[in-house]
This record gives structure tokens, sequence and C-alpha cells, in this order.
């Protein structure tokens, strides 16, 4: 009976250091992932994007007269140390926090290698701590925001989940796939790119059209971000 | 062997869940299903160690939170409420991997899946699918064993 419970709450203790020292579990998670970062496929796969996101830049050049400018802001790069496991959520740990000025609501972007790529965002900040920040992404099902659609500028709602969608798009605007969806809410900096438009459909209530969203990277292969530190 | 094969379909199922996460957009609670199944053949100390090395490989913060507190919590209440259960072992496994598997998204975000009920009726049936394979897994162990 002694020895049952010697067991026991050794394996509470073992519970509890998982808990609060996750580090070893995530190098294991790392260790377990097939995709290690700074391959050449990745760098491949990484140049391939870095050429769709100047073409997208392009397409918004455009977009530029209808909305304001960017707010100034200075950046951090981020590791990513884990992701979310379970299946109600879409959010990942990266590896900065309080201690480098990370503060909740602040947006969270691919990291670029040079100043003059164009940013991707890919989420925002939503819990910090000491070294550590969570970041809900786009594919959180309770992400949404307002954005602007192809050159148009046509308003419409981004709706996160496994599969983003975009709604509340007017019947009447000028959109198809392919064009590109930039964010147009006042907690983000405006005119960033996020994906670009997919199949279009019409609402169920005929009033609005719907469209599927195609994006230029993959949620699970990102190791590296950048976070925008928005100016108090 | 039965408390060997545990652990081994255990790390199988969290390292499995983990691929899931990295290769399709929606992630099924498979090891929170192998759990819950395995419980209604092993004992409360197994199912505390199994949950201790699910938590080591899926815990993703530093610290407690809602979502981890209940995936700890899920497993031994299933296991008290299997070997109290007057059915057969397999079908108190059954009944608590369905209601597990049902109940941990539905507490987390109930309106995300109520927003999106279709999706997370699939998550449930592929959690029930895989607590039925953990659950012959080790049926099939201790009969190798007792062999």
């Amino acid at each position: 009976m002694a020895g049952k419970l010697i067991i026991g709450i050794g394996l509470f203790a073992i519970i509890a250091l998982a808990v609060f020292f996750p580090q070893a579990g995530w190098r294991l998670q790392r260790w377990f992932s097939w995709d290690n970062g700074e391959d050449i496929a990745g760098v491949e796969r990484a140049l391939v994007e870095n050429q769709t996101l100047k073409a997208e830049l392009a397409r918004l050049a455009p977009l530029s007269e209808i909305l304001p400018a960017k707010h100034s802001s200075t950046t951090r790069i981020a590791e990513v140390f884990s992701r979310y496991p379970f299946s109600v959520r879409n959010a990942m740990i990266i590896g900065v926090g309080e201690n480098d000025s990370i503060r909740s609501g602040e947006p969270v972007f691919l990291a670029t290698k040079t100043d003059s790529s164009p940013q991707v965002m890919i989420g925002v900040v939503t819990d910090v701590r000491n070294d550590t920040a969570t970041v809900q992404t786009l594919f959180d099902p309770k992400f949404k925001t307002a954005v602007r659609v192809g050159s148009s500028g046509a308003d419409a709602l981004l709706i996160g989940g496994p599969e983003p969608t975009l709604s509340l798009i007017s019947k009447a605007a000028q959109v198809q796939s392919g064009d590109i969806v930039v964010s147009a809410s006042p907690e983000f900096p405006l005119g960033v790119p996020l994906a670009t438009v997919g199949i279009l459909r019409p609402a169920e209530d005929q009033a609005f059209k719907n469209a599927t969203l195609m994006f230029s990277y993959d949620i699970a292969d990102i190791r590296v971000v950048q976070v925008d530190l928005v100016a108090p | 062997m039965k408390i060997y094969a545990a652990f081994v379909i255990t790390i199988l199922a969290a390292l499995v869940q983990l691929l899931i996460g990295r290769a399709l957009p929606a992630v099924p609670d498979i090891a929170l299903a192998a759990l819950l199944a395995l419980g209604s053949g092993v004992g409360f100390l197994v199912e505390l160690g199994l949950v201790a090395v699910s938590v080591l490989i899926l815990n993703w913060q530093s610290g407690p939170s809602a979502d981890l507190l209940l995936f700890i919590a899920l497993p031994l209440i299933g296991w008290l409420a299997a070997h109290r259960m007057p059915f057969q072992p397999w079908l108190a496994g059954f009944v608590v991997v369905a209601l597990g598997c049902a109940a941990f998204p539905f507490i987390l975000a109930p309106d995300v899946v109520l927003n999106d009920p279709i999706r997370y009726l699939r998550l449930w049936g592929v959690g029930l699918f895989v607590g039925l394979l953990a659950a012959s897994a080790l049926d099939a162990a201790d009969e190798a064993r007792t062999k």
C-alpha cells in the first residue's frame, strides 16, 4: 500500500513537471517533426513563397491609394516552440514574451529575411508570459477580422477555422478568385496581406457572397515568426 | 506485457496526434481516446503513468491551462467510471470513450463545436474508432501473455 502511494505521488510529480517545465516535451515534438526548417526543400519553398508574396504586393499597389499609411513599428523575431495539440483551437507558443516588450493584441507575421519583403499576417498575440507568448492564428475557429478584398477594396469578414473563409462580401462587389485579401481592422496594421481569394459562391441568404481562402504558406511548417511591436 | 503494451499504445497515440496536427487542419483527440479506452483495462497507477507520458508529449505551454487540466482529469474520471459501471469491461470502455471524446471539446469551446457540429461529429467518430482500436490492441497483448 505504501509502495503504491509512493509511486502515485511520483507520477503526480512527473505530471506536475511536465506541466510546468514542458521543454523536454517540446524537444521531443521538434525531433519528431518531419520538417527541419532549414533544409533545402524549406529554402526552396521560402523562395517560392517570396516570389508569390512579391507578386501579391504588386497587385496590392492600387490599394495604397485608398488605405491609410501603415504606422511605424519595431519587430521581434521569434522561434515557434510548440503548437496547441487538441481539436478546438489553433495556436502556437513563440519564444518572446513580456521581457521582449511583447503585449497582447500585437500582430504576428511570417518572418521575412529582408525589410523589403512583403509581410503576411498569420495571427495575433493573445496571451503573454515572461519569456513566451501565445499566438492565435488565422486558423483558429474564434479568429474573426474585417478585411478588404481585391483592387476594388470590397469589404468582407474573415472567419478563422481549419479552413478559413470570407463572408459578407457584397453581391455587387467586383471580387474574383486570386484577389488579395488585406487587413482592414483598426486592431491590426491596415493593408497587410492575409491570403488570396479561392472559390466564390453565393451565401445562403443570396444577399452576400462567401469565398474560400488560399494561403501561400502551411501554418504547420512555420518555425520562425515576426511580431510587430505596436507603439503604445 | 499488458502494461508495456498500454504505454506503447499511449505513446503512439500521442505521437500520431502530433503528426496529424502537422498534416491536417483538424486534429482528432486520439490521445485522449486511447487514455479513456485503456483505463478500463489497467490499474489506477498505470493510468496515472499513461496520463503523465501523454502530458509530457503533448503539453504545449509552461504552466497549467484549462485544456491540459481537463485532458488530465477526464481519463482519471473515466477510469473511476469504467470500474464502477455494471457493464462488461469492453462496453464500459466504449461508453467512457464516447462520453469523454464528446465532452472534451464541448467543455473547452461549446460555441466552436456548435458552430461546426459536423466536423466535430467526424472527429468524435475518429476518436471512438481509435479508442476501440486501443482497447482491442490491449486485449490482444493480454491474450498473447496468457498463451
